[in-house]
């Protein structure tokens, strides 16, 4: 490899992972003194608190249909109390435990669980560059159940390794909650671009070609998977994506 | 809790949470490209370097391997590993509309066609291969640094890195003056 060779892997290599947003190590557990014994008593605590913290969610669940939305609880640095969703600026307001616009209704449908929906993918007219499908889910269990909130999203290849995808969720349709009688659906509908953007090949595919979408519901952590039959997603897998409406979605 | 398998110890180092932040936080951005590898998502790549810090710190006094940089970035490897496992990362992940707006803002580099090219082979590539380039290439870690974090003799990581940069000749060749 000659000099100039080597500067292009480089420069190629830092292009690969886009810059990190925060990596800032906040608190470390312990001083290093009485170092065994207060491991011993912080390695208590967060499993108290993680126990604590998942007794309350789900008490708080059981409160009120509309429930936080589905976000990633990972374990963060253990001094933090509860494994809270993580505060995003553009987040649209969601409302994390609240009653439902409906007010107190008698007694709300059980939440859609991932084994009680089908999911489908229809594309839906393009232009320039951008493209449209709606993505609905249908309820066929034999009863009724709900949906609030947005659908998670995973784009993977044909042999189901995880491409980049960065699913971006728009204000607007804002969450609702939608009442699924057995046979209903809920959609929305999902928009990405086939131009590439800044990081991204100009001249071939900007990204690689995705061969299913992995699909959470809201709230659900197991994914239901649908075969993706339309292009590539540029701007490393940006998907935006509406909260789920009633319906299945516009005809094109 | 965490793997190590290989590489001589280097004795246990009293680290107090001052000195150990200050060694730790250099790393944090290699860990996090290092973690992206194999989640190819930022968010779950950035819990993956944090929860290798707190591992890091829980067990300073298990310190070995040739570098503390190699100790650290096998963990965040693990780490990574660990969450692809749970599979959790695939629940929603929102990204802030600013961010997008900072990606749109133009690419620092210029005369880029080719270098994007090359972009996407690699994320074609296994994530093994390009941590391995990461590490060789980017990084700057010697060998027997990177061994260790790939959990690896040294001769494998050079089969390794052989077979990856056999994928890429095609385009780095074009670099040829």
């Amino acid at each position: 490899m000659n000099d100039l060779a080597r500067k292009r892997l480089r420069a190629a290599l830092e292009a690969l992972t886009p810059p990190a947003e925060e990596l800032i190590i906040r608190e470390l557990p312990d001083s290093t003194r009485r170092r065994r014994l207060t491991e011993a008593i912080a390695i208590a605590a967060a499993c108290t608190l993680a126990v604590a913290a998942v007794g309350s969610m789900l008490w708080m669940r059981s409160l009120s249909p509309a429930s936080a939305p589905a976000t990633q609880v990972t374990p963060r640095l253990p001094a933090q109390e509860t494994p809270v969703p993580r505060p995003s600026p553009s987040r649209p307001p969601v409302p994390g435990v609240v009653p439902s616009p409906a007010g107190r209704s008698p007694a709300p449908a059980p939440r859609c669980h991932t084994g009680d929906l089908s999911a489908t993918l229809r594309p839906l007219n393009s232009a320039a560059g951008q493209r449209y499908a709606a993505l609905s889910l249908a309820n066929r269990s034999g009863h009724t159940c709900r949906v609030y909130g947005y659908v998670g999203m995973l784009l993977l290849d044909a042999s189901s390794t995880p491409l980049p995808t960065d699913v971006v969720r728009n204000a607007n349709p804002g969450p609702a909650v939608v009442s699924l009688s057995p046979g209903q659906s809920a959609f929305t509908v999902l928009h990405w671009t086939v131009v590439a953007g800044p990081g991204e090949s100009q001249t071939a595919q900007c990204e690689p070609q995705p061969a299913y979408l992995e699909i959470t519901p809201p709230d659900e952590t197991t994914q239901l998977m649908v075969d993706w039959n339309m292009q590539f997603v540029c701007l490393h897998g940006r998907i935006d994506v509406g909260a789920l409406s009633p319906g299945t979605g516009p005809d094109f | 809790m965490m793997a190590i398998s290989n590489g001589s110890a280097t004795g246990d180092m009293p680290l107090d949470d001052v000195q150990f932040g200050n060694l730790i936080q250099p790393l944090m951005e290699r860990a996090y490209q290092v973690a992206y590898q194999v989640l190819a998502d930022r968010e779950a790549a950035q819990d993956a370097a944090q929860e290798a810090a707190i591992a890091a710190w829980r067990h300073r006094g298990q310190l070995r391997g040739p570098s503390f940089t190699s100790w650290f970035l096998k963990i965040a490897i693990n780490k990574a590993r660990a969450i692809r496992r749970r599979r959790w990362f695939t629940v929603i992940r929102s990204t802030s509309l600013a961010e997008a707006g900072r990606q749109a803002a133009g690419d620092p580099l210029d005369g880029v066609a080719d270098r994007l090219d090359l972009v996407v082979v690699l994320r074609r590539m296994p994530a093994a291969d390009r941590i391995t380039l990461l590490l060789l290439h980017a990084m700057d870690m010697p060998y027997a640094e990177a061994a260790h974090v790939l959990g690896l003799s040294e001769r494998g990581v050079r089969s390794r890195e052989r077979r990856a940069l056999l994928r890429i000749r095609p385009l780095l060749e074009d670099a040829q003056p």
